[in-house]
């Protein structure tokens, strides 16, 4: 835990200041694309930041600036040779993950009471059409898409972490997240004309694509050990890695 | 001065991440070309035409990662150099200034290169599949639109020199991150950052105080066929350029402190061997 603060730490407040301000800015947009037909439930308006498919990649590049996510060479190498760097990581990853949709909730009700004046809980439909989850309450999707937001911004942090740690002089890890955002949307509407395949990261993170074929328990369970999987596979390329730049030097990726 | 930037031009051109770039432009237009609902595969279109639906017509593709390319080009050959203090030595030549004159300059042209390259690369390969011109169902709505009807290849060099000059200015941008900020982090993503979600501050800046502010959020800047007012677009572009201007005089105050408190430091080591 120490560590993780000592990490969070290291961070400029310059740029704790800059994601404040997106972050502030992203609530503001969702209760302002909300209000036009009445006030929204502080559940559907966290709910309509999680099933936009245009913001949904923002949060992975903002948590760019907020965490200087898997960045921490730019300082040291030593997370890299150390076999339990993806550990550490992971941790680091993981509580950053955590304060920042802490952070976006808590922005959520600030908005609403800047905005309108009050904060409105409702387990009601009042304003949001949910499309394939109707049979869901808006608290029970919204804590449905808060954890999948979670685990998937946590795979891509571990994601940026392996890449990392095969390039030592420049943190080109953002690209491989950055891939991932760019072309799994894209392959699900445009290669795979929205025919589920259950293996891309878009189909295990918004809702309408999991409960396409309405088994709400199973499918939310599958997703979860989906993402845990991916989290894994990083965690053992990470291992594959380094154990090779031990034996081999490292080759620069870019 | 000239040396300087020519190095730089080499260096960026011989990088694997120009190429990857420029590959990427391509992949993402093809895609795009593929998925334009008013592109049909059994329709004859033109060079022109596939140039038009592959590029200028909306590329979601393209819009998010336009930002982060010239960055991803140029950011690691300074950030190297400033890192490693390498820059100090042709520095002391050519005194700070002129170097990061130089460095600005690189920035710039390396920016603009590789859209301008890839782009072209682009025209080629729509001209090499179908070099027929033809009359397609296209309305420009964005800059330049009344070119579009007098001469479709003079639009379509004009889109690529825009592009060029959104990508020119985004390197820069992130020249100036990088030596103000110190961090290869920043200097790599910001700019793409800046690019891509300063719209969420459109709300924020939804007040009589802040409201000229959203004027100057640089968002969909690189989006040629939107109906963006020229002026508008003027205030953006200028808003980047001035915003890395001051990142950059940032930047060589700080380098300057630096080789100050570096000179007084060996100053005084020197000092201390003589007295020894």
């Amino acid at each position: 835990m120490k560590s993780i603060s000592d990490n969070f730490k290291q961070i400029p407040l310059w740029r704790i200041i800059l994601a404040i301000i997106f972050l502030l800015g992203l609530s503001f947009n969702a209760y302002a694309a909300l209000s036009f037909e009445g006030p929204p439930s502080f559940q559907e308006m966290t709910l309509t930041q999680l099933i936009d498919v245009t913001t949904f990649n923002l949060y992975y590049i903002l948590l760019l600036v907020i965490a200087g996510l898997g960045f921490k060479n730019e300082n040291a190498n030593i997370q890299h040779t150390n076999p339990d760097g993806f550990r550490r990581n992971l941790k680091y990853i993981a509580f950053i993950c955590f304060l920042y949709i802490a952070v976006l909730l808590v922005f959520n009700i600030l908005s609403m009471l800047l905005q309108s004046g009050s904060v409105y809980f409702s387990d009601k439909w009042c304003v949001l059409r949910p499309e394939g989850f109707e049979f869901l309450t808006p608290s029970q999707s919204a804590i449905i898409c808060i954890l999948l937001l979670y685990l998937r911004l946590v795979f891509l942090g571990c994601l940026v972490s392996v890449i990392n740690s095969r390039c030592r002089k420049m943190p080109f890890g953002y690209s491989g997240g950055f891939a991932v955002c760019l072309f799994d949307g894209i392959m699900y509407y445009n290669v795979f004309h929205q025919n589920t395949i259950g293996v891309l990261p878009y189909e295990h993170s918004y809702l309408a694509c999991i409960f396409i074929t309405h088994l709400p328990a199973l499918d939310v369970f599958l997703s979860v050990l989906y993402w845990l999987i991916m989290i894994a596979a990083a965690g053992l390329l990470y291992r594959l890695f380094n154990r090779q730049s031990k034996s081999v030097p490292v080759k620069e990726v870019f | 001065m000239g040396k300087i930037i020519i190095s730089d031009i080499k260096r960026a051109l011989s990088s694997k991440r120009f190429w990857i770039s420029a590959g990427l432009i391509i992949i993402c237009t093809a895609i795009n070309l593929l998925a334009s609902s008013a592109y049909d595969l059994n329709k004859r279109v033109g060079w022109i035409g596939l140039f038009i639906f592959g590029n200028i017509i909306g590329n979601p593709m393209i819009y998010l990662l336009e930002p982060f390319i010239p960055a991803f080009i140029f950011a690691p050959l300074f950030m190297e150099d400033i890192k490693s203090g390498a820059y100090k030595d042709v520095s002391k030549k050519t005194g700070l200034k002129k170097y990061l004159a130089a460095r600005s300059v690189s920035s710039l042209i390396a920016g603009s290169g590789i859209f301008i390259i890839s782009l072209l690369i682009i025209l080629a390969g729509c001209f090499f599949c179908d070099p027929t011109v033809q009359t397609i169902e296209y309305m420009p709505i964005g800059l330049f639109k009344e070119v579009y009807y007098s001469s479709a290849l003079l639009y379509i060099i004009l889109f690529i020199l825009y592009t060029a000059l959104c990508g020119a200015l985004f390197c820069f941008l992130s020249f100036g991150i990088g030596l103000a900020s110190n961090s290869s982090s920043m200097s790599l993503v910001l700019p793409g950052i800046i690019g891509s979600c300063s719209y969420l501050m459109l709300n924020l800046f939804n007040n009589p105080v802040l409201s000229w502010m959203q004027v100057l959020l640089p968002y969909l800047v690189y989006a040629f066929d939107v109906g963006t007012p020229p002026l508008n677009r003027m205030a953006k572009l200028c808003f980047i350029l001035f915003a890395s201007l001051i990142l950059v005089a940032a930047g060589y105050h700080k380098l300057k402190k630096e080789s100050r408190v570096n000179t007084a430091a060996t100053g005084e080591t020197h000092a201390n061997k003589i007295e020894v």
